[in-house]
């Protein structure tokens, strides 16, 4: 069962998610060569999944799968990180670049907060 | 008391703005739009509900379709990858699954089924039909309360929301004992924001959830249209004609503004029915009906 706290953390880490996809969307429309293009939308791609992990944990009921759950989206924050450093090459705008890996941070410090 | 001197009085006392109408009447006919507020705040959280897995659905068949377009060739025996791709997927939602739209179902119901139960009150319980069946629906979303049923719904109410939920349905299955609205309303007002504030919560949520889901469909188009340009050059414009008019149909309402306008209208019209200031709980009902409807419309024109 998820207790107060960690549905609040949940929810900072889905606004933090959605704030670096957003800035991936717009680096995605402004891009002219399909294959940064590619690369960028794969780091979306992650961000989509972890968010929708995080949504699916929101309706966990059962104590066990929901630390299980937990667990698995937690192992999946360091792939997370990684991904999305690799994109900082693909940002032409260091300023941009810099908030996705601030959002990312933070999302990736909300999730670890879950319990 | 009795219930129709309790009516009498309360419509003597709190309810006469207009003189060519009985009181008692008046009220009624407010508790009546009360309760179709109630349950177009229902319809329109529904309908909400189904385009959050519409989401879900469009997002899982793109995103297939994306990864089959871009697969690469093995460099050793020049063949695709395996990139499976269904054209006719059936699909099976796991962020709002039929089972989790049908505990937000029971959520709104209990919402709905206080609506009718305020109007029973007032007709003086002469609708068997509605009284019996907000009893029975009452019953049934109580016993999920009980069993924590609604604690994965919402963000700071989990504490409290299933306990409101149990005051809700208290009230609609012990109504007989009041014999005014005024008295009903405050009692029920609380455990209403609760469930109210638990929605609203979700509902922000789930659109954050379709907002990424379709921006991600509209990347993959983007990059679709990157590469048809690079091969077709001019003739890409009817690549981009055509994306344009797919993604338009596949526009899916992310913004709950509307609808938790809606569900704060049904808290706000409680309140001024539990204030016993007649003026003002006529005009939040009219609001609550029309937020509610104009939510409706949001929701159920999309796709």
């Amino acid at each position: 069962m998820t207790s107060t706290m960690s549905q609040q953390n949940i929810l900072n880490a889905i606004q933090a998610i959605q704030n670096a996809a957003n800035l991936l969307t717009s680096q995605i429309s402004d891009a002219t060569d399909p294959v940064s293009a590619i690369k960028l939308n794969h780091a979306y791609q992650q961000l989509n999944a972890c968010l929708s992990q995080l949504l699916q944990l929101q309706n966990v009921r059962d104590d066990a799968t929901f630390k299980s759950s937990v667990a698995n989206i937690k192992a999946q924050t360091n792939t997370l990180q990684t991904d999305e450093k690799s994109i900082k090459g693909l940002i032409s705008d260091v300023g941009t670049a810099t908030k996705v890996l601030g959002y990312v941070a933070d999302a990736v410090g909300f999730i670890a907060k879950i319990a | 008391m009795n219930l129709k001197l309790g009516i009498a009085l309360l419509g003597a006392s709190t309810l006469c703005a207009c003189a060519s109408m009985a009181p008692v009447t008046q009220e009624q006919s407010a508790t009546k739009q009360f309760a179709a507020g109630a349950h177009a705040v229902d319809s329109a959280e529904i309908a909400f509900l189904r385009q959050v897995q519409n989401s879900e659905c469009i997002s899982d068949f793109y995103s297939a379709a994306f990864a089959f377009a871009t697969a690469d060739k093995d460099p050793r025996t020049h063949q695709y990858v395996a990139s499976p791709l269904d054209l006719l997927p059936v699909c099976q939602p796991k962020e709002l699954t039929a089972a989790q739209l049908q505990t937000r179902q029971s959520l709104m119901d209990a919402l709905a089924a206080y609506g009718d139960a305020m109007q029973t009150l007032m007709n003086g319980n002469s609708d068997q039909t509605l009284d019996t069946d907000g009893e029975t629906m009452a019953k049934a979303i109580q016993g999920v309360a009980k069993q924590e049923g609604f604690t994965s719904i919402g963000g700071n109410e989990v504490a409290g929301l299933n306990a409101a939920v149990i005051a809700v349905t208290q009230w609609v299955i012990d109504r007989h004992e009041y014999d005014n609205v005024k008295d009903a309303a405050a009692k029920v007002e609380p455990s209403l924001e609760i469930i109210v504030n638990a929605l609203k919560a979700a509902n922000t949520n789930d659109a954050a959830g379709i907002q990424v889901k379709l921006n991600g469909v509209k990347n993959e188009f983007q990059i679709a249209m990157l590469a048809a340009r690079a091969h077709r050059g001019a003739a890409s414009f009817m690549d981009v004609a055509n994306a344009h008019a797919l993604l338009s149909s596949l526009a899916v309402p992310s913004d709950v503004t509307q609808l938790n306008k809606a569900l704060d209208a049904l808290v706000t019209s409680n309140k001024a029915m539990a204030s016993g200031d007649k003026a003002s709980a006529v005009q939040e009902i009219s609001n609550l009906v029309s937020e509610g409807q104009k939510a409706v419309a949001v929701y159920n024109a999309s796709k």
